[in-house]
């Protein structure tokens, strides 16, 4: 059995569309996964008991349901719960958002530890309003350690958007799914599928290391 | 037809309970499976990428980076339907759902082994070689026990990604518990019951996992300071609190 | 339980503080009095307390007990359970806080910041001055430790010794009524001690109120109106600097041979 390029190439635009659905979702869930984890992770540092244990109820929960399931509870099993629908687009985003929450609160909180306490002493020390000293000290140096590990929770979460076919989401796989049963090329498509996901995502990783190089770079820029 | 209640329906889940436990079961199982197929194969891919030859080396980097770029989902599809209709091979769904999560983890676990094994203290080989240990001998009389000390929590946060991963092998209907979910959630029209059900079952089985982790790291770290695991004369931390006494602790007093 | 009679220069008084950490009592029972305008100096042994002694002025480590007074009003560190109050006694001790200045062992400059900028933030968010008001400030500060030209430069690229310059400038630009040094010069490689050691000489000698924690007994000997001898979380001896050329407790004596053989 040889190779079938033809239909590869004749699939290519439309997968190529699907793709850009898929890094959409990504993007999108990554944001959501941004602000929830943040919420988290201040919460965990909170001086109060109940935000902390709020903190870890959520991170066991979100860490311990697997994106699989979250996309159907919310696709499927939400509705049931609510009476209105939920488009397979904002599910998967939803359903990501969740996952990554857990990722990136444990990213912040890792980062905002990893800042030398000293720092925070000094802002209190000044007398810097509290905002002021998480805006303008911790956090920002803070952000130097979660550049890498941000970029993996996105790498892991793109690689999860892969599945959103499954709720019907019409991204790359679903193309190649659906033009495969129609041609009996499912190898050659999934191979290509998979070929431009692992490029994508060596890709994104690389960007990232990128990025980091950048910031250490930036800040002696004015040695 | 079932009234579409917005109450968690109990008696629906409870006729169905002894199923869904028995798919976790093979969940848990397939993980397991994987997660030790995983170790060999991952130990033998890290072993590769830290030894001399420049051709293995290079594989096994391969090996490494190709896994870990692609995603399950599709590493599944590939191999069950790819395979299948391509080189006529066919597998049945769980034993190529527990290959397929062995091969992608082998990655992971390899590079967390190589890492792992890298971090160890460069004078920790060199005192091994001075004494005449052979390699072997300095490898896994001295370095590999170090080296799983650090390596414990990431082997944990691995397995509990085996056992989440393990749902996605419902798309090839491997009748673990995700799989037994949408079909029990099909007959009954009751989605939002088993789709919690099976999420506090992962919830459940990753939290046992997490717990069981962090009991072996406390014994590894203890049995390191009476000299068990590691080689007397390693200077270990054995506390991250350990400060002069009457030094002012930094973290605590200010959070 | 305020003490502000009119004609009592006492600054900062401390009574009755304690302060443990787990079971190792760090702390145990401080009274002192520090007047306005005094430079007092801190020596024991490490371990000794003296260190956490000076963080509680500021409740950088806030005491389990005992009360810390400053300008005449009692410190309260935030503790209460309702976060409207606790943004309250945390405002207020901000408040207090940006009228003494602390200078740390190892620095503790925002390295993400410019020089100029590691000066003018607490200016600026703080005390609520304007970019260009904050950076005269500031330009003046650095002029008076001799770092002007090093204004736009990262602290990555100082020296120890000027890192703590910076660290004292930054402290000095809120023009604090009390100086807190904790052992400012003991991170600090042996050739660049003595420039901050100047500074801190100059600042005595300007009628400048300061704490300071320190095992640089020549230094100590030299600034001192008075120094107190701490072990165990108690004050052993304390008295005019000239008293510990002879000394007279026995544990005293024994600290300073160690220190000086």
């Amino acid at each position: 059995m040889s190779f079938d390029f033809d239909i590869v190439l004749r699939t290519l635009p439309a997968m190529l569309q699907g793709l850009v659905l898929t890094v959409e979702i990504a993007v999108w869930g990554f944001v959501v996964a941004v602000v929830l984890g943040l919420l988290v992770a201040v919460l965990g540092l909170a001086r109060y008991r109940t935000p902390r244990w709020i903190a870890s109820a959520w991170l066991a929960l979100m860490r311990g349901v697997p994106l699989l399931v979250f996309m159907y509870w919310v696709y499927y099993g939400l509705p049931q719960l609510t009476g209105a629908t939920i488009g397979s687009f904002a599910a998967a985003v939803v359903a990501l958002g969740l996952t990554g929450s857990a990722y990136m609160g444990e990213v912040f909180r890792a980062g905002l530890l990893a800042v030398d306490p000293g720092q925070q002493e000094a802002a209190d020390a000044l007398g810097l309003p509290r905002s002021t000293a998480f805006w303008r000290v911790v956090l920002p140096q803070a952000a130097r350690f979660m550049v890498a590990p941000s970029v993996n929770v996105f790498v892991g979460l793109l690689k999860g958007a892969t599945i959103v076919s499954v709720i019907g989401v019409a991204d790359m796989l679903y193309i190649a799914k659906k033009v495969s049963v129609q041609t009996f090329t499912p190898f050659e498509l999934y191979t290509t599928a998979g070929l431009i996901l692992v490029v994508i995502t060596v890709a994104v990783a690389l960007l990232g290391f990128v990025v980091e190089r950048r910031l250490d770079r930036g800040r002696v820029r004015h040695a | 037809m079932r009234e579409k209640g917005f109450a968690f329906d109990l008696g629906v889940v409870l006729a169905h309970l002894p199923e869904m436990l028995g798919a976790f079961g093979l969940s848990v199982a397939v993980a397991v499976a994987a997660m030790a197929l995983a170790t060999a194969a991952g130990l033998l891919v890290a072993v590769g990428a830290t030894s001399r030859w420049r051709v293995l080396v290079a594989l096994c980097f391969a090996h490494i980076q190709v896994f870990r770029g692609v995603a399950l989902y599709v590493l599944i599809i590939w191999v069950y339907f790819g395979l299948a209709i391509t080189l006529q091979v066919n597998i049945a769904p769980t034993p190529a759902g527990i290959l397929t999560l062995a091969l992608l983890d082998s990655a992971y676990l390899a590079e967390i082994f190589r890492t792992g094994l890298q971090k160890v203290d460069r004078g920790q080989r060199e005192a091994g070689a001075a004494l005449g240990l052979s390699d072997g001998a300095i490898l896994w009389r001295v370095v590999v026990p170090q080296a799983v000390r650090s390596m414990i929590p990431a082997i944990g946060n691995q397995f509990t990604d085996v056992l989440k991963d393990t749902s996605i092998l419902a798309v090839i209907a491997v009748p673990e518990l995700m799989y037994t979910s949408q079909s029990l959630a099909q007959q009954t029209y009751r989605p939002f019951e088993f789709y919690t059900v099976a999420g506090v079952l992962f919830v459940i089985g990753v939290s046992v996992i997490t717990y069981a982790v962090r009991v072996a790291e406390r014994r590894v770290r203890r049995g390191a300071v009476r000299g068990v695991v590691a080689p007397a004369g390693v200077p270990m931390v054995t506390s991250v609190s350990g400060r002069e006494p009457g030094e002012p602790p930094r973290m605590e007093d200010e959070r | 339980m305020t003490a502000n009679t009119p004609g009592d220069d006492v600054l900062v008084r401390l009574r009755g503080i304690r302060k443990a950490f787990g079971a190792n009592v760090v702390l145990d029972g401080v009274d002192l009095d520090v007047r306005a305008g005094e430079v007092l100096v801190l020596l024991g042994p490490s371990g000794s307390g003296k260190s956490t002694l000076l963080r509680t002025v500021n409740m950088l480590t806030p005491p389990d007990a005992g009360t810390v007074e400053f300008d005449g009003e009692v410190l309260v560190p935030p503790a209460s359970r309702w976060p409207w109050a606790y943004r309250r006694q945390s405002a207020r001790l901000a408040r207090h806080r940006r009228e003494m200045g602390m200078v740390f062992q190892h620095f503790n400059v925002f390295p993400h910041m410019s020089v100029l900028r590691n000066i003018t933030l607490a200016l600026r968010s703080a005390q609520g001055l304007s970019k260009a008001d904050a950076e005269a400030v500031a330009l003046e500060r650095l002029r008076a430790v001799s770092l002007a030209e090093k204004a736009s430069a990262y602290p990555d690229s100082l020296s120890g010794g000027q890192k703590q310059r910076l660290a004292i400038a930054r402290a000095l630009a809120l023009a604090p009524k009390l100086m807190l040094f904790d052992e400012a010069t003991s991170a600090l490689d042996p050739e660049l001690v003595k420039g901050v050691l100047d500074e801190m000489r100059a600042l005595a000698g300007s009628g400048m109120t300061m704490i300071v924690v320190t095992h640089e007994i020549q230094f100590a000997k030299e600034v001192a109106d008075r120094v107190v001898f701490m072990e165990h979380g108690r004050i052993v001896e304390e008295g005019p600097a000239a008293q510990f050329d002879e000394p007279r407790e026995q544990r005293t004596r024994e600290f300073l041979r160690a220190l000086s053989s």
